[in-house]
């Protein structure tokens, strides 16, 4: 993996990050608004599985170039 | 009076003010509901939790449109309240290498180390030859 490969997937990661959490929080504040009458577990909720998902994604982009994937082949039989 | 219990021509008790509590709870639930709906719609629409190159097209997307935006509301705020929204000077650009300052203080300390037995070494005997100077 290159230099300019590996920033660009840093940069990925960061913005990817940035946006779940943020969604997370979001849907945490809406929830937490509507339905459970103003309790901050929601908006933990949402920003931890927004961290979690953003820290998935990451891993499995920067872990890509290594993964070989192979796939079965049935004897035939002559 | 409230809580009266009016009767119908059948005879059964109607009691009017249960209903209609009943009924603003449904409209209060059927618009948190709503609103909680259109949120979630709103993310599933955007994919803002999907694969990491739709999350990035995102932000790059909203932050090419919220600037403006931010821009064209004070203006109608101050057209139609008159207040003048004092402009924020534009932030400095700090350009930081944090990568080749990272690097070149690895290198630095590294060097240092693979030389400080023989720079030990060396100021060890230096010193030794003073104090033998010096007790002469």
């Amino acid at each position: 993996m290159s230099e300019s490969e590996l920033g660009r997937k840093w940069d990925r990661c960061l913005a990817d990050a940035v946006v779940k959490i943020g969604t997370g929080f979001g849907l945490g504040i809406v929830f937490s608004l509507t339905f459970f009458k103003r309790r901050m577990w929601p908006l933990a909720f949402g920003s931890g599985m927004g961290l979690g998902m953003a820290y998935s994604n990451c891993q499995h982009d920067f872990q890509a170039p290594y993964l070989l994937h192979g796939k079965y082949v049935k004897d035939q039989e002559q | 009076m409230r809580g009266e219990c009016v009767l119908s021509d059948s005879g059964q008790e109607a009691p009017r003010n249960t209903w209609f509590l009943g009924w603003k709870a449904s409209r209060m639930f059927l618009i948190k509901g709503s609103v909680a709906g259109g949120a979630v719609y709103l993310v599933y629409d955007q994919e803002l939790l999907g694969p990491s190159d739709k999350s990035q097209a995102a932000l790059q997307k909203a932050g090419e449109v919220v600037p403006p935006a931010m821009y064209q509301f004070s203006q109608y705020v101050c057209q139609q309240t008159g207040l003048q929204i004092p402009q924020l000077p534009a932030p400095p650009k700090i350009y930081f290498p944090i990568r080749d300052s990272w690097n070149a203080g690895i290198m630095t300390v590294m060097s240092a180390l693979s030389v400080a037995p023989s720079k030990a070494r060396e100021y060890s005997k230096e010193g030794w030859e003073y104090v033998k100077a010096r007790i002469k």
